[in-house]
């Protein structure tokens, strides 16, 4: 027999150890501190370093962005699923809302205000969600500090990138699971976030295993089986709509399935595509992470990354004992292995790993300030921030920040581009240069023939209609260092044979950034159009 | 974007958005520790307080008025603080004719607080019956349990315990409809009863706009009195008396659902049972729409909530009639993609509406220590859409029926299939 005593006490959720971080006014004085940090750290300089014409990645989703806000399109060549939309449609709404894709300057810098007011966001998240894996005032000002002020989070956080936007959904997401006051409405709200995260970027999955037991052990006995299910289904909707959005275009399955076999884009088929790109393998000391971590993040902050990955192993072998440390250790260790897993890496998406690196040095000092005196362990933060600015500083990683005005290579070029030639032009050129001439701000002249070398060498539409498979449809190409490269080895090779039938006219030089405009030298008689 | 775009969009958001409303509605009760926490009894009662009067109202009710009459003596409470009456329409021989015996056995063994009142001007309804019985009542308390109830033995002590320490005028306690494996359509049936008492109600407390229910609502005589009792000529007067209290002046009211305190009762044992029952439910929220008593809520979010609960009749045979039509828009429409997937949204609600009824199916097992078979769930699932066409119809028919002014009552048929079947209480395993 059970009586209804055994039966109610089932019924009482265990308390939560951990208050909710609801802050005070000192507190609001803390993170406006942090704020203010993260705003000058990133904010300074951020239109001119890094530059713009380094990647080519800011120029497609700031094109992107600009399809969806003045056309309704999410791409303005055919849409090939390459990543989901979530990204620069946030962009669109940023430049709707703002005041026009021109309201900072150009394009990108419009994009790049949008991220430097992400960045915030994500300090103030990331302070909180230390706040609520047990960290006290000290340490989860030091994780914020730590993500603020990294040269890798800035020189990386700076350009419009996927990488950021997800997470800043990511950490928004994982703000509200944690959330101590433990309401279910914000359980739901927090697979909503974590379903835009991943129509930002799909990579988020990597950290769903995390998310899902953090649902099911902080908040399955606040609301019985509601818990984890009201947290999975609202991300699955939101997630869903991608699928949908492929299916109702008929673009989900490649060609050759289901008796369709029209050639044309497939969501399946780019992912299939996706997962197949090579990075060296995950056994491999040559491979793109090893190359990367030795050549670039190691060098770019050597101590966040040395101790991120440290602090994540060490919390994971707490976790044994800790819940809450063998989440904060899990939410470290599945970026790092999805970078090292041997497939494609670039370097920014060292991102990803970032703010779970100072979550997880966070957490870890955590135990040890507790065992401090308040102004210790203040102290001992001030003096830790100190200590890596200097060294930053000492490793020539902090300068250039705030110094280098490599940008103005790329603006100087798109200025004389303007000035001197014809609208009309037909004019092959890396993606950075493509918003800013086809959308220029009011008042200037627009360049509807300027088109991505990408295109011109895979997209049939242009490679073979546009340009007719003819290198002499082309006029001019906007050269950045190591572009060549790229024009190689494309199904329509007609930029490679622009190129070399072409002949340098400008040339744009700024602190170690260069830029050339070509001029294609076409036979006596011969018409591009 | 045409107006026909538009038209079909603007109907989607309309349509998904009450539906995410009533999603909401039904998770209430989860949404914090505090809210479970207020649905849960004292964790110790009080010295008996309270003088409790126990209405009994039936009609032909005689397979099982004995056993009801035998449950209410054994509540667990000094029988000199409680007066229990049995209310019957005086034409209504056969189950007079139970009560009476059951009175002399009752008498003979020195149990003398039941009393026999009957009735026999019109209507014969419920209603009448529990104003009939009003005159005669003596407790401080009043509450009232249907024939084919089945009371927690300890709920007088609960809610003494509760009107002594928090001094509300009306409780309202939980009714719980148990046998979730009988029918096909008992496990949705079952579901609405548990969203409704365990959740809902105390969101309709938090804004101030109660429909009671019609059993195990405990109301003090001073709060009877000012109301005039009950309202004869509505079906549902269990809704209405709640809604006039909100806007007379207001109650003092309290939920509690806690799982083990329960009032049990039965889902209907037919298709049929179950359409009529839902057709006088909602003839009876249309007919206090009517009355407009609601439009004298105090506040707007009060007036709106009483526009949303008592129309929902109609809500509810509307989203039936455009969710096939939304369906057909997705697959085949030629509308622009993003409108199609605009369309597409009351039936993503509906797949959240069907999860959260498996997961409640879940909950429901798990309190009450009963065990769901494996496909459960996936009858569950099929059993929806029928089970929402079944409501549809209840409204289309409530509608009618209203239109065409046929206000009688309909009564369910009660056959005690919660006490003999497969179902048996925690207590009794």
């Amino acid at each position: 027999m059970v009586t209804p005593t055994v039966l109610a006490r089932r019924l009482i959720p265990r308390a939560t150890p951990r208050r909710a971080a609801r802050a005070r006014p000192a507190e609001w004085a803390i993170i406006a501190g942090l704020i203010l940090v993260g705003l000058l750290a990133h904010g300074f300089n951020m239109f001119n370093y890094p530059s713009f014409t380094f990647n080519g990645d800011e120029g497609i989703y700031t094109g992107q962005a600009l399809a969806v806000l003045q056309s309704g399109r999410l791409a303005p060549y055919t849409y090939f699923y390459d990543h989901a939309p979530g990204g620069w449609i946030l962009l669109a709404a940023w430049m709707a809302l703002s005041g026009g894709p021109h309201a900072f300057g150009s394009t990108i810098d419009s994009g790049r205000v949008l991220m430097l007011l992400l960045h915030i966001g994500m300090i103030h998240r990331l302070y909180r969600v230390a706040r609520e894996c047990g960290g006290g005032r000290s340490a989860a000002a030091l994780a914020a500090l730590l993500f603020a002020l990294s040269p890798l989070t800035i020189y990386y956080g700076r350009p419009v990138m996927l990488d950021s936007i997800m997470l800043f959904w990511l950490l928004i997401s994982l703000d509200l699971l944690l959330d101590g006051q433990g309401r279910l409405s914000r359980v739901a709200l927090s697979g909503a976030c974590f379903g835009i995260a991943l129509l930002t970027k799909e990579t988020a999955i990597f950290v769903l295993p995390a998310m899902l037991l953090l649902a099911f052990q902080e908040r399955r006995a606040h609301h019985g089986r509601f818990a984890v299910i009201g947290w999975l289904t609202p991300m699955a909707i939101v997630t869903s709509w991608y699928l949908l959005y492929a299916v109702l275009k008929g673009e989900l399955l490649p060609p050759g399935l289901l008796g369709d076999d029209q050639p044309h884009v497939s969501l399946l088929g780019t992912l299939a595509w996706q997962m197949r790109r090579d990075g060296g393998g995950m056994w491999n000391l040559d491979n793109q992470f090893w190359h990367f971590m030795r050549q670039d993040w190691l060098v770019r902050d050597p101590i966040l990354v040395v101790a991120g990955v440290a602090a994540v192993a060490i919390n994971l072998l707490r976790g044994i004992r800790d819940r809450i440390a063998l989440v904060v250790g899990l939410l470290g260790l599945l970026p790092l292995y999805y970078l090292a897993r041997g497939g494609l890496v670039f370097n920014f998406y060292i991102l990803f790993a970032l703010p779970f690196f100072a979550l997880n040095i966070a957490v870890l000092c955590a135990g040890l300030f507790r065992r401090m005196p308040p102004w210790a362990t203040g102290a001992v933060v001030v003096a830790t921030i100190a200590a890596l600015l200097l060294n930053w500083w000492s490793i020539g990683m902090l300068g250039p920040l705030y110094t280098t005005r490599s940008g103005q290579a790329g603006h100087a070029a798109i200025a004389w581009i303007k000035d001197n030639l014809p609208p009309d032009s037909m004019i092959i050129a890396d993606d950075a240069f493509w918003p800013d001439l086809r959308a220029p701000a009011a008042g200037e002249p627009a360049f509807p023939n300027v088109h991505s070398h990408w295109k011109v060498g895979q997209d049939p539409e242009i490679g073979q209609g546009v340009f007719r498979g003819d290198w002499r449809a082309v006029d001019y190409l906007i050269m950045t260092p190591g572009l060549e490269r790229n024009f190689a080895g494309t199904a329509y090779p007609v930029a490679l044979e622009a190129y070399q039938h072409a002949h340098p006219i400008q040339r744009w030089a700024i602190d170690g950034t260069l830029v050339e405009l070509w001029q294609v030298d076409k036979p006596a008689g011969a018409s591009a159009r | 974007m045409t107006l026909f775009d538009l038209l079909i969009s603007g109907v989607s958001l309309a349509l998904t958005a009450q539906s995410g409303y009533s999603a909401a509605l039904m998770l209430y009760a989860w949404e914090d520790d505090e809210k479970l926490r207020r649905n849960r009894v004292p964790a110790t009662f009080d010295p008996p307080g309270k003088r409790f009067t126990v209405m009994l109202p039936a009609r032909h009710e005689e397979a099982v008025i004995q056993d009801t009459i035998q449950r209410t003596v054994d509540l667990n409470y000094p029988r000199e603080l409680v007066q229990i009456l049995v209310v019957i329409e005086a034409g209504d021989h056969g189950t007079i004719a139970e009560v009476d015996a059951k009175l002399g056995e009752l008498r003979a063994r020195g149990v003398g607080h039941v009393r026999l009142i009957t009735f026999d001007e019109p209507p014969i309804n419920k209603p009448h019956g529990l104003n009939v019985a009003l005159a005669y009542a003596t407790g401080d308390v009043i509450t009232i349990f249907d024939a084919e109830d089945e009371p927690h033995p300890d709920i007088l002590q609960v809610v003494n315990t509760v009107m002594l320490r928090e001094d509300p005028e009306v409780v309202q306690c939980g009714v719980q409809l148990m046998n979730y494996a009988d029918r096909w359509f008992s496990a949705l049936n079952v579901l609405e009863y548990m969203f409704w008492f365990k959740s809902r109600m105390h969101y309709h407390a938090s804004v101030g706009m109660v429909p009671l229910g019609g059993n195990t609502v405990f109301m003090t005589r001073e709060t009877l009195v000012r109301s005039d009792g009950w309202d004869q000529t509505c079906l549902t007067e269990d809704a209405d008396i709640g809604i006039r209290l909100c806007a007379n002046g207001g109650m003092r009211f309290r939920a509690i659902y806690d799982d083990a305190y329960v009032t049990r009762e039965e889902t209907p044992p037919t298709v049929g049972q179950f359409i009529k029952q839902r057709t006088r439910w909602n003839q009876g929220f249309l007919q206090i729409l009517g009355k407009r008593d609601w439009l004298r809520l105090p506040t707007w979010p009060q007036r709106l909530l009483a526009l949303y609960t008592l129309a929902f009749p109609l809500i509810q045979a509307l989203t039936m009639v455009y969710l096939p039509v939304s369906l057909w828009l997705t697959l085949f429409g030629k509308l622009s993609v993003l409108v199609t997937m605009v369309s597409a949204l009351p039936a993503y609600l509906l797949l959240v509406q069907m999860v959260i009824s498996v997961v409640g199916l879940y909950e429901f097992t798990a309190v009450h220590r009963l065990k769901p078979k494996w496909y459960s769930p996936l009858w569950l699932l099929a059993a929806y859409l029928p089970y929402q066409w079944m409501l549809g119809v209840g409204a289309l028919r409530a509608v009618w029926r209203h239109l065409r002014g046929m206000n009688n009552w309909e009564k369910t048929k009660h056959i005690g299939a919660h006490r003999v079947g497969q179902i048996a209480s925690p207590s009794e395993r």
